[in-house]
This record gives structure tokens, C-alpha cells and sequence, in this order.
């Protein structure tokens, strides 16, 4: 209930923050107007920028922020409320020369004037912006150079559209409007300050040092960190930190991974990477003592965040990683509670993991199903994929009781939650994070 | 499921800001509505000459209109203003123009009452 109250709470900030700056610029002196739809126009240009500028705040991973919603979620509605503050901006300069076709000149950087100049790149910087998030991938981007475009690009658009409407100067007149303004945009960089300075000055003084790496089966590779000089990580199972490995934690080049390890551990926490894209296939060369920053913990995929009178965990692949943590967990606590856990693998020998889940087996109430999608002859266990026939077989009577917990890719997330509603069981009660973003 | 969530989180928050941005509006310039409502006044003089509204009516002009018509195209005046039916061509002569004194006051103020 706490995380539903604040969850309204910061919507209605957001709304709030986004919607005030339109109406503020009604206080003073009068303002005519100056037809309907210009007037539409120019309120769609203010909030617009507004909600660029708290794109910053979205991503500065405050926790008090992310609890509420999970920072999977967070970032996922700053993908989409981005796309729709682009809009909000495109239609601002379309609904003018629409209602108004001589305003088509202002498009001409060399003849308009340059308050209109400026909004017009501010434009063109957000479309870069836009454009490098969705097209990554095709644009053949790493991650890093995605990240530096990606912030300098934000930065200008905010800036340049500052200028415009600095520059236009109607509805801003005035040294306390302007000084607003001003503020504001201010206030939408610092954010990023914190997150790209303050924060990593933060992490300088926690470092850890690599003191493993390990090779699993599933060519994943488990990345212990020792804590030097402070006490380490406080986090909860199935949680996920950011992750920089090098000499200083100002790199660009940081990664969200699970931890597998006990949260019950402090002396060192493990983090268990799969091989599968441009930094994970280098975790393997990672060299012992090496040093590295951790930024976290993040997440909100944690069986301690719900009272549940059991478990059942659903991994796909290296989603194994996050349940690792939630397993060893509860094995530390010596909890009784009944625990599930359900493991999709191409093949058996790739099951991550699997000599040590067997031992925990014997020591805790765990059974482990594993569904292979491509057995191996005499294979007597479950066959393709995880399914609600499967899970019928294994989970009792009163599963509506159980939590529910997913890790995966899309795909398997996406018919592990079909199979789940099959078997009647309320979404509320099932767990997923999802970090598609870019 | 979560992701698309989020999607409708932002829909959600995007039409409340549509809706606020279209209510600043409103509060801003309220004559699309005044249009639909029929209120606005009849022009007394006929349009033949008169097609440069602004010569007379201008903010600065012997006759302004409101302040709240800042800023409009003279193309905006003839979709909320029509010709009288009533106008008499003859009483001023077949000219179709207002008569006014030499201060012009009082058909000033004649014109102002028929435009506000």
C-alpha cells in the first residue's frame, strides 16, 4: 500500500512539474491571446520542454524515486514519455504554420530570426536523440558512444530550447519568469551532474576489487568483488547494481548485472555475467585484483519485498542469476518455506550452476525442475519449454498463495506470464524485471 | 507486462497534458467557442474598399479592436464578423462608410459598441 501511495506521489509531481510552468506564465501582467490553437501550440512547446528536462531526474537512479514502481519501470516510461514529449514538440512549430503558413519562414535558419533558429536545432538535437535510442542497434553504436551522444545531444536540446524561448519572449518577460525559467533548467542538469560526478566521487571512496573470475557452465562467467575499506553492499536478493571495471568510476562504460551472491554475505558479493553481447564477452579476461565500482543496489525484484507463503522462480537462460541470489538467500536463512524453482536451458550441460543447485536441494525445501528444450537421449525430465502443463505437474494445491518470480528473455517472459494466467494466477502476484531499453 | 505498463503510464500523463495545455488555451483565447456561440458583432459598413481591416481598426489604428484580437490575421475577422443585413446604403449616401465628426468620438464609440 505504502509503494501504491507513493507511486500517485510521484505522478502527481510529475504532472505537476510538467503542467505548473503553463500556468505560471498566466501570473502578471496580462498576456491577450492570441488564437486557440497558437495558444495550443505554445502550451504543448512549454510542457514539452518541461518533460525533457525531467528526463534527467528519470534517470538519475534516486531509489526513493524507483522503489515505488521498480527502475525497470522507471526507465521504460522514460523511453515512452520521451517519445510523446517529442510530439508534444513537433506539434508545436506544425499546429503553428498550420493555423498560420506564413510562419513557414521561421523554418529558414538563414533568414529567421535566431530565437527561431535556436528552437529549430533544439529540435533537431532531440530528433538525434530519439533517433540514436531506437536505432542503436542498427546504427551499429556501441553502448558507450550510444551513452555520450545520448547525454551531450539531451543537454543541447535543453538548452537550445531554453534560448527560443528566452529568445521569443512572450509569456517569459520579466526578471522573475526569466529567472524561472532559468532555474528550471538548471535544476533538469543537475541530475546528470550528480549521476556523472558527484556519484562517482561517491563510488571512488567504496572501491572493490575483483577477486575471482570464474567460469560456469552456459558460458557465463561468476565476477567476485571484495570490498576494500568499507563494509560492502547492503542488498536484497534478485536485486542489480551498475557495474564499472577499470581504474576510475567516471567511465562510460557501466553495466547493470544481477548479484547471484547471498545477500547475506558482506565480506564479498558475486555477480554471474553470460556471454552474449560487447562487454560480457570480455568479462572472461577480467584480471584478479583488478579494481572496480559498483553503483547500486537497484530493483525491486526481491522475494523481501513481498510475505508470500512460498516461492516459485521461473529462469530462462542467464535469468538464473537473479534467482541464484534469491536461493542462497533464503538457503543462508535456513527459510522452510516451500521454493520452485523452474530453469529453461537449451541443454542440460548448460545449465548454470547445476552442481550447486543440487546440493542446495538436499539442504533446503527447493526442488529444481529443469525444462530442457533440446534433451539428450535417455533425458527423462521435462522437454521444450516452460509451460502451465509443467508447472501443474510440480506446483500443489495451493499455488494462488505462492509469489511468483520471472527472469528471462522477452520472449520467455512474455509466455511464462500466458502459462501462469492459465493456471489462475493473479499478475499481482507475479515478479518480472525487464531491461530492454536500448 | 511491465514495460507496456509503462506505455500506459505515459499515455496517460500525455492526454492530462494535452487536456491542461488545451484548457490554458481556452482560458487564453476562449473565440473558438465565442465563434461557434454566434456572438460576435455584425460589421455596419460594407466590405467593397474595406478589405484592409486593419487600416481602421489596427491596435494603433483610429478604430482599434480588443486587445484580445492581438496578433490575429486579417483573415480571422471576416470568419467571426459579417456584414449587416440591416446596413442602409442610402442613409450615408451609397457610400457605405460610417459617418464621423471631426474628432471622430462619437462614431468611435458607435463602432467600439458594435465590436465588443
Amino acid at each position: 500500500m505504502k509503494h501504491v501511495v507513493y507511486g500517485v506521489f510521484w505522478i502527481g509531481i510529475y504532472l505537476l512539474i510538467t503542467t505548473a510552468p503553463i500556468f505560471v506564465l498566466l501570473i502578471g501582467p496580462g498576456h491577450p491571446g492570441r488564437g486557440f490553437w497558437r495558444e495550443v501550440s505554445v502550451a504543448l512547446g512549454f510542457a514539452g520542454l518541461a518533460m525533457i528536462g525531467i528526463q534527467f531526474f528519470l534517470t538519475g537512479r534516486f531509489r526513493a524515486m524507483t522503489l515505488p514502481y521498480g527502475i525497470d519501470v522507471v526507465y521504460h516510461f522514460h523511453r515512452a514519455i520521451s517519445l510523446i514529449a517529442f510530439v508534444f514538440i513537433f506539434l508545436h512549430p506544425v499546429i503553428l504554420i498550420l493555423s498560420y503558413p506564413g510562419t513557414v519562414m521561421l523554418l529558414n535558419p538563414a533568414t529567421a530570426p535566431w530565437a527561431m533558429s535556436a528552437g529549430l536545432y533544439s529540435m533537431l538535437a532531440f530528433l538525434v536523440v530519439i533517433g540514436t535510442s531506437i536505432y542503436r542497434l542498427a546504427l551499429k553504436l556501441s553502448y558507450e558512444v550510444w551513452r555520450v551522444i545520448h547525454t551531450v545531444a539531451a543537454v543541447a536540446a535543453v538548452a537550445l530550447a531554453c534560448v527560443h524561448l528566452l529568445g521569443v519572449n512572450y509569456y517569459v518577460e520579466g526578471p522573475a519568469k526569466r529567472g524561472l525559467w532559468m532555474a528550471m533548467a538548471v535544476g533538469w542538469i543537475l541530475p546528470l551532474g550528480y549521476v556523472r560526478l558527484v556519484k562517482p566521487l561517491m563510488m571512488r571512496r567504496r572501491p572493490y576489487v575483483v577477486d575471482s573470475v570464474t567460469r560456469e557452465r552456459g558460458d557465463a562467467w561468476s565476477l567476485t568483488l571484495r570490498p576494500e575499506g568499507h563494509d560492502g553492499m547492503q542488498f536484497a536478493p534478485g536485486q542489480f547494481a551498475w557495474i564499472t571495471i577499470g581504474k576510475s568510476p567516471f567511465a562510460v562504460r557501466e553495466h547493470p548485472i544481477s548479484f547471484s551472491s547471498s545477500a547475506m554475505r558482506k565480506d564479498q558479493v558475486t555477480f554471474t555475467i553470460k556471454e552474449l553481447g560487447d562487454f560480457t564477452s570480455t568479462i572472461g579476461g577480467v584480471v584478479p585484483g583488478s579494481c572496480a565500482y559498483l553503483d547500486g543496489p537497484h530493483g525491486s525484484f526481491t522475494v523481501d519485498r513481498h510475505a508470500a507463503v512460498g516461492f516459485v522462480l521461473l529462469a530462462g537462460g542467464v535469468g538464473i542469476t537473479p534467482m541464484m541470489s534469491m536461493v542462497r538467500t533464503l538457503s543462508d536463512r535456513k527459510d522452510r518455506r516451500p521454493l520452485w524453482l523452474f530453469y529453461g536451458t537449451t541443454t542440460v550441460d548448460e545449465a548454470t550452476f547445476r552442481e550447486e543447485l543440487e546440493v542446495l536441494e538436499k539442504g533446503m525445501n527447493l526442488r529444481v525442475i529443469y525444462v530442457v528444450s533440446r534433451p539428450p537421449n535417455g533425458w527423462e525430465g521435462e522437454r521444450g519449454y516452460i509451460s502451465a502443463e509443467i508447472m501443474a505437474r510440480y506446483l500443489p494445491e495451493n499455488r494462488l498463495g505462492f509469489e511468483y518470480f520471472i527472469c528471462g528473455s522477452q520472449v520467455m517472459q512474455q509466455s511464462a506470464k500466458v502459462a501462469l494466467e492459465m493456471l489462475g494466477i493473479p499478475l499481482d502476484q507475479v515478479q518480472s524485471e525487464s531491461f530492454n531499453f536500448v | 507486462m511491465r514495460e507496456k505498463y509503462s506505455i500506459y503510464l505515459a499515455l496517460v500523463t500525455g492526454a492530462l497534458i494535452v487536456f491542461l495545455a488545451v484548457i490554458f488555451a481556452w482560458i487564453q483565447s476562449p473565440d473558438l467557442f465565442e465563434v461557434t456561440a454566434g456572438s460576435a458583432d455584425a460589421i455596419p459598413h460594407p466590405l467593397e474598399g474595406y478589405r484592409e481591416c486593419e487600416t481602421c481598426h489596427g491596435v494603433k489604428a483610429d478604430i482599434p479592436y480588443t486587445i484580445r484580437h492581438l496578433g490575429w490575421s486579417i483573415k480571422s475577422c471576416t470568419r467571426c464578423h459579417a456584414p449587416s443585413d440591416t446596413h442602409d446604403e442610402a442613409a450615408d449616401g451609397g457610400a457605405g462608410i460610417v459617418s464621423m465628426d471631426a474628432s471622430g468620438v462619437q462614431d468611435q464609440k458607435m463602432v467600439k459598441r458594435t465590436h465588443q
